[in-house]
Parts: structure tokens; sequence; C-alpha cells
């Protein structure tokens, strides 16, 4: 068999990937490895059957290894992190570059990774181990902190908490990603010691230096608005990136330029490979030279995982190169992978390690192919276009799945992108070289050619995403299309009888657009509250067509979280949605209208119901989305009580509040309250109302009962709890969703409200029967249950919840139940 | 390029077709007509404004009395403090002889309470 080491990763992934999904216990793994492995020895003789049991070894070594990963020791720093907190002091090094950003009220925040030795809550100092991601709210310099110094930091030691929506990204799972199960938050200088200063490892010493030079460098010749971007390709900075650049590097698939990854590190490779060819040396001197040198370059560009990964895969081939092997891609790259996922098994489930392999590995496998059948003069554009064609159908559903886009012009793109990205590494890496000899002639001028290309380029990608269909938003696909996508593609390039995978293609393509018209959901009224933090989102889709969003979470034009660009929008086109029949505000607060900007501005929102009030607070933020609504011209309708909304086919939308005919002011108590209806099951949005407007509804009597009811005001105060318990036990439903985050749900008001709703006294008597289907975060196994009790579901505990209807039976989802 | 037979053709070219016909159905189905809104659609059972229930200050137990506004943990303990050492309230204006009850806190709540 050819490539044996390929074979050979693939297994050690599969079996990553089969503890990673359905938690394989560690001990009988690592028997059914050690087994194998006896088998494969005593098969030796028979080449098959030895290879097959050697394939099964790996997959169980790799199911046990990934599972022993998951299993912390017992003095790891996350045993000692809790949900509410815990006051600690730790001991430990930097290991990543700090960064100062802005908070999200207000202030400056300065992030870091620390390497926990000791940790010490009030008693005795004890050791630990594990990495704790720091936030320290003030800026690094009046901290005093730097990369690799020893610091004693005391703050409160939490679990990370993210966002749990479906198919959208969880910090969390993120930082699990990387290792780190806890965070501390250290509020002002007061809590940070340091011990001893600077880096002792003579290498890294010598990176942290190069690398703040260069940074110097850029910022002293590069123009202001372009430095980010550089930063971002040579060094691997992307702090000073500006979101609407990525945005459009995004669009027109050419993301991987500003993700510092396996193209910069060619790049920079083919550039110093070309200096030591011209300088006279040898091909092999220079490999071995050009790997020490990309190793040195992977430090300074502070030795990210893309980067590690590409500067692996290069040193890995230029070995083979040397000691003479026939140098094979595939295996270069299957080694590479094997020895990352055995420092780190978890980045499997990276993102970026995904693209980047896949991108790879489509460009060896397919564009050679691609070019025999697009062949044209002159012969390089048709290769590059061939890589370019090759890599973007590769990586197609990988995108998908993180960035809902598909971008045709892509192929394009790349085309001109990728050469303008060589042109200015070769001039950045000019000016750099002339300011560390320290010659200062032309260095401004150089600095002036850096600027003028990036805004070329900067232009020419702003004029491809501008392009008529350049890219689709598109839903994340299931692992069925994924594993069929594969298929097709294999089937494609290598095996005979093309004409039958058309069939297939086609017959697939009927099944999937036919089995819509008969799937059970065609009849089902769904309501999703997202978990935006505190703030509220909540998601109405209807039965076979057509959907409404009322808020949109906190955000806006300025938030450095703006909820519609990371939940509602990927939520939203997850599902396929990419047209709202309306949106509606129920008032004009940040954590409502807030995230709804960015769903105005990037969806075709048909219309806009809010409550016509004239806020006095939020004034920039209403002001944006009034213009967002000139510009788009976006029909807008106002509304108040005793108004039905029509256009929902049967199902039906009465709006309780706000008075109507009445000047009223933007306050939680003119918030637009709602009650959603299909057959027996209805649903109520209570906005931001407190007690003073739940009195002015409470007249509507009966027509008040509801089976679900999203909480006022996230659970926080309810104005006179008399009124509020009155108007809870009129509404008697049988769940409560409140849409909160876990700090402010431990405020003592909150606390308060919650008490309340739990010594509610009313029967739930007129509810439709209640399925509940949970997904506890431990095992991500669903669970069925179905009580007659009434619950309260909070987001921050439970994730996202959805609450399902066909107008007799509700069926609720939370999708990450905490028990 | 595939080198199609005659009945390979039909296949594709009836596959086609049917996966048209599911698309336009798809989209027509999916085409609503725009949101509109019917003002003053329904109206509440009565006109008259709701009034919440009001607290009995000689039966509501300590928790219900700090539900109503200025009335913290202390006051509600002293109220209940009365209750028990003089017997009932004989009306609602003998709250303001608790002490911590001023004017201003009695003009607030004497309409949430009741003594019967």
């Amino acid at each position: 068999m050819k490539r044996p080491v390929l074979y050979c990763t693939i297994s050690f992934c599969l079996g990553i990937s089969l503890s990673y999904f359905f938690n394989t216990p560690v001990t009988a793994c690592i028997i059914l490895s050690i087994a194998s492995i006896i088998f494969s020895a005593l098969f030796l003789k028979k080449n098959v059957l030895s290879h097959v049991f050697l394939y099964i070894a790996l997959v169980a070594f790799g199911a046990a290894f990934y599972g022993n990963c998951e299993n912390l020791p017992d003095n790891h720093i996350s045993k000692f992190a809790t949900q509410e907190g815990a006051d600690v002091s730790i001991k430990g090094a930097v290991i990543d570059e700090p960064v100062t950003k802005k908070a999200i009220y207000g202030g400056e925040r300065t992030d870091f990774t620390m390497k926990s030795e000791l940790l010490s809550d009030d008693g005795r100092p004890c050791a630990v181990t594990g990495l704790v991601r720091v936030s320290l709210y003030t800026d690094k310099d009046k901290a005093g902190i730097d990369f690799a110094d020893t610091i004693m930091a005391k703050g409160i030691l939490l679990k990370p908490e993210g966002l749990n929506n479906p198919g959208i990204f969880d910090y969390s799972r993120y930082l699990k990603i990387k290792n780190i199960y806890a965070v501390l938050r250290i509020n002002g200088t007061d809590g940070i010691n340091v011990i001893k200063k600077g880096p002792a490892n003579f290498l890294l010493k010598n990176a942290y230096i190069a690398r703040q030079k260069i940074r110097s460098a850029i910022t002293s010749y590069v123009d202001g608005q372009y430095q980010g971007f550089i930063k971002a390709i040579l060094i691997g900075d992307r702090n000073d990136l500006d979101s609407s650049i990525t945005d459009d590097f995004v669009k027109t698939g050419t993301v991987h330029v500003i993700a510092i990854s396996g193209l910069n590190i060619v790049l920079v490779a083919g550039i110093f490979l070309l200096i030591f060819r011209w300088i006279g040396l040898r091909k092999k001197s220079s490999l071995v030279l050009a790997s020490i040198a990309i190793a040195f370059y992977c430090f300074v560009a502070g030795s990210s995982p893309p980067v590690v990964r590409a500067t692996a895969v290069f040193v890995i081939s230029c070995l083979a190169y040397l000691i003479d092997r026939e140098s094979d891609i595939l295996n270069s790259l299957s080694i590479a992978a094997f020895i990352i996922l055995l420092a780190n098994p978890k980045e499997l489930f990276d993102p970026s390690f995904q693209l980047s392999f896949a991108s790879v590995i489509a460009i060896v496998l397919f564009s050679p192919r691609i070019e025999e059948v697009i062949k044209f003069r002159p012969e390089y554009v048709s290769k590059s276009m061939s890589v370019s064609i090759a890599a973007t159908i590769g990586v197609f559903p990988i995108v998908a799945k993180y960035f809902n886009i598909l971008s045709p012009i892509a192929i394009a793109a790349n085309l001109v992108i990728v050469p303008a990205l060589f042109i200015i590494t070769v001039v950045s890496f000019a000016l750099l070289f002339l300011n560390f000899l320290g010659v200062h002639f032309c260095l401004s001028l150089l600095g002036a050619l850096v600027s003028l290309l990036t805004r070329v380029t900067f232009y020419i990608n702003h004029l491809f995403a501008g392009i008529f269909f350049s890219h689709l938003r598109i839903p994340a696909p299931s692992i069925l299309f994924l594993i069929a996508y594969y298929c097709a593609l294999f089937w494609l390039f290598f095996l005979p009888r093309k004409r039958y995978l058309v069939i297939a293609l086609l017959l697939a393509a009927n099944i999937v657009v036919w089995a819509k018209f008969f799937s059970p959901d065609n009849k089902l009224l769904k309501v999703t509250f997202l978990d935006v933090g505190k703030g509220d989102s909540s998601l109405i889709q209807f039965p076979k067509k057509g959907a409404i969003l009322i808020d949109g979470g906190p955000g806006g034009m300025e938030s450095i979280a703006d909820m519609g660009r990371s939940v509602v929008g990927p939520y939203l086109w997850n599902n396929g949605i990419r047209k709202l029949d309306a949106v509606i505000v129920t008032h004009f607060h940040e954590d409502h209208l807030g995230g709804l900007l960015y769903i105005l501005k990037n969806f075709d929102v048909r219309c806009v119901i809010d409550n016509g009030a004239s806020p006095t607070e939020t004034i920039g933020l209403y002001n944006e989305y009034r213009n967002i609504m000139r510009t788009r011209h976006t029909r807008h309708i106002t509304v108040g009580d005793g108004d039905e909304v029509l256009g929902a086919g049967n199902v039906k939308i009465f709006i309780l509040n706000p008075a109507k005919n009445e000047e009223i002011q933007d306050s939680n108590d003119n918030s637009i309250v709602c009650k959603v209806v299909l057959g027996n099951s209805s649903i109520l949005f209570c906005g931001d109302i407190s007690s003073k407007a739940m009195s002015r509804i409470m007249p509507y009597g009966e027509f008040l009962q509801s089976d679900v009811v999203k909480i006022p005001h996230h659970g926080g105060s309810m104005g006179e709890e008399s009124v509020a318990k009155e108007f809870f036990e009129k509404l008697s439903p049988r769940i409560f969703v409140i849409s909160t985050n876990y700090r402010y749900s431990l405020l003592p008001v909150a606390k308060r409200s919650k008490e309340l709703l739990e010594s509610l006294e009313s029967d739930i008597s007129h509810t439709p029967d209640f399925i509940l289907r949970e997904i506890p975060r431990a095992n991500r196994m669903r669970n069925f249950r179905s009580g007659e009790r009434r619950e309260i579901y909070e987001t921050c505990k439970d994730g996202a919840i959805k609450a399902e209807t066909d107008g007799s039976r509700f069926y609720i989802e939370a999708f990450a139940r905490k028990n | 390029m595939f080198n199609l037979e005659r009945r390979e053709k039909a296949i594709i070219l009836f596959l086609l077709a049917l996966l048209v016909v599911g698309l336009s159905v798809g989209v027509y189905q999916k085409s609503l007509p725009p949101i509109s809104v019917k003002a003053n659609a329904f109206t509440a059972d009565s006109d008259e404004p709701w009034q919440p229930k009001k607290v009995n200050i000689n039966e509501s137990s300590l928790e219900d009395l700090e539900g109503l506004k200025g009335v913290g943990k202390v006051l509600a303990g002293r109220i209940v403090e009365y209750r028990s050492k003089n017997g009932n309230f004989r009306s609602v204006e003998e709250l303001k002889k608790v002490k911590g009850v001023g004017v201003k806190l009695f003009d607030r709540i004497k309409d949430k309470v009741c003594v019967e």
C-alpha cells in the first residue's frame, strides 16, 4: 500500500471523533488497542489483515487518547472554578501576548492566558495545573505585564460562560479547544503582582523582541488604517483589523489571506529560499536554512496553531526531501497532522485546522485533474485557476458550516488577491529588513508603497464583494450532506462511470426537494428564544412559510459583542432564512434593538413593527435604526393594544400593549406585548413591562391565559410584586422562559422574581400536552420527559429554548439543559 | 463528456423536470401575502381599569407585606409585631400608629391595603 501514514492518520482522527461524539470508555479502548496491535503482529505475514488490525488499533488509540485528555487531574484549575465565582490568588506565567481592547461597558480590558502553578483561596496555597484565561479590566501598560512574566493574580475564578445556541459559535467550546477550562476576572491593577520579568528562554526572548520591532516598524512607516492588515499578514496580530475589511475578505472567499496561515508561511518560505538561492547556496543547504528561518518566524508570528501547523508541514516536507525520500505532500501532511493531534487532539475540531487541511488536500488531489479539463494559455493562469477551484470546492462545506457563505467569486478573487498578498509581503519584508539594518534611507517610501498596495487590494476586494451573485448566504450543512458531498467529489475525480454520478445527484436533489412537502415540520409553529445573554431575541417560524423576529439582543454599530452579527444572523442563515416577513421591536433599549441593526442591514426585512415612541435614552442607536430603514426603504408600521397582525396564515398575532392613541415615551412599560396563537396553543411575549403595564392589560381577563410566557425584563425587577403575582396567576402558563445571562440571574432582584414565579398558586388548567426534550450539557444525548409541573427555563442555564406546537401539543427543547 | 445512452438521457431529463417542478412549487408555497395590521380587532373584557387585589394587613404573611412598594423587611416585621401585640387592625388608618409608617408612605399604600 502506498502512503501508509495517510491511513494511520485517518484512523487516528476517526478514533478522536468517535470519542468526541459518543464518549467511548477509555479503558475499553486501551484494551482494544493493545489487543489489535498484538493481532497485527501475529498476522504480520498476511499483509492485509495485519494492516487492518493496525488501523483498528489506531482508531482505539485515538479514542482512548482523546478520552484521556478530557479527564482532568484533581488539582486541575478548573476544579476550583464555579459558576458563581470564587475569590482566589493564582501564581503562574503569562504564556501569550496580553491584548488590550475596549470593554463592553466602557473602559479597557486586557486578555491573556496564564499557566497556573499555585492557587490559594483563603487557606494554604496548593499546587495546581492547567491554563486560565485572564480578563484584566485595565490596560496592560498600567498593569505592567508582558509575555512570559511570572505573576501573582488575584481575582474571581469562574467557569467560562458561552452562549448556547444550536450550530452557533460558543466561547466556552472555543476555549476548550485551546485546553482552557477556567477564566479569571480581575478588576483594576491591584490584583496583579509581577514576580519575575521577561522570558528566560533565549529563543523566545529574541522572537519576542523581533515581534516588537516588526510591530513598531509597521506603526511608524505604514498608514494608520492599513497597519492592522500588515500586522495580520506578517505577525498574525489581528486585533487592529477592521470588521468591515474582514467581512469583505469573507465575502470574496479570501479570508485565508488575513488569517495568518499556510499561505503566508509558504510565501515567507519562498522569499527565504529565493534569497538563499540567489546568494549562491546549494538547494539542500538553502532548504535547511529556510526551515530554520521559518521555525524562528513561527515564534515571531506568535506561534498560534495555524502557524505551527504550516511550519510543521513545511519542515517535514523539507526533511523528506533531504533524506532523499520521494517527497509526497500527502504523506508529509499526514505526519504533520498526526504530530499536531498528538500534542492537542482537540485541534481536530478547530475550524482553522479543518480549513487548512481540507484546502491543501483538495489542492493536491483535485487541481491536476481540473487543470486537464480547463487547460488554456497562459499556463500559469490556468494553473492558479485550477488551484483556486480545487481549494474552493474542497472547503465549501466547512466554510458553509462556520461562515454560512458560498463565494463563487473566490475562484476569480484569489487569482488577484493572492499575488497581491505576495507582492505586499515582499515589499513589507524589504521594509523590515532595511529597518533591521538601520538603513533609514527610503523607508518611508517603502512604507507608502505598502500602504498604497494594501489600499488597492482593499479596493479590488471590495469591488469583488459587491458583484451581483458574488456570494450567497447558505445554511450550515448536516453531517449527512458532508459525507455525501465528499463521496461525490471523490467519485467525480477518481471513479469511472460519471454518468451514474449525475443520475445519483439528481435523484438526491429530488428527494431533498420533495421531502420538504411531506415533512411533519410543515404543521408546526416554532418559536426559538435565542441565548443572547442579557437581552431578548425570539424567532417565530410559521407552519410551512414565513418568519418574524422579535428583538435582536444586545449590540449595535460600536458594540464589540454584537448579537446580530454573532448569534441572530448566523442562526437565521443556518435555518435557511434570508427573508423576514416582519421584525418587531418591542422597545428601543440597547439589549433589544442593538442586535437588530445588523439584521436590518443584512436580511431582506419586509416590514418593521414598533411602538412608535421617540426615545430619550438610546438616541444614537435609534437614529441609526431610522437611517437604515430609510436607506433600505423598509416598510414601517406602528401598533398599539387591540391591533391584530395579519398575514401569518392560520397563526394569529394579537397586540396587547402599549396603550393606543396616547403620546407615549420609550420605556419598559411601553414595550409591545403580543400573543401568538395557533389552535389551542398560545405564547405570550411580554417585552420588558413591569407592574404598571401589567395592570393596564389585566382587563383582557381570560384572554391573557397562555401556555408559554416569556418573562418580562430578563427576570429582573417587576415593579409591585402583588400585581406581578396576580398577573402571572392570570396567565397561568405551563412554561416560563427567562432570557438572561448568568451574572444578571444571580442578582438579588432576579432571585426574588424567580421566587415569586415559583410561589404562584393558580393551576395549569387549560394547557395542551407538553413534551419536553432536553439536551443535557454533560453528554449531549436527548432526554424526553413529560411532567405536569410548571417549569422555568433560563437561557443562561438551558441555552436556546425552542417551543414547537401543532395547535394541540407542545414540544419544548432546551439546547443545553443544566441539571 | 459522459457518453450518455438514450435511456440514460431520458432518465436524466425526467429527473431534471421533476426537480424543476418541485422547486417551483416550493417557491410558490413560500410566497406569502405581506404582513398587515388590522386596527382594533379585539377589545378588553371590561372598560374599567383593573385594580389589584388588596393586601389584607391582618392576615397576610411577612412576604406579602414586603411585596408592597416602600415596605421593607423591617417594617413588615413591625406590622406583624403590632398586630400580634394589639390585636387586628380595625381600620387602614391604624397603620399610621406602626413605628416607621409616615404620612408619605401611608398615602402611597393606603389604596393597596385592606383590613378584611
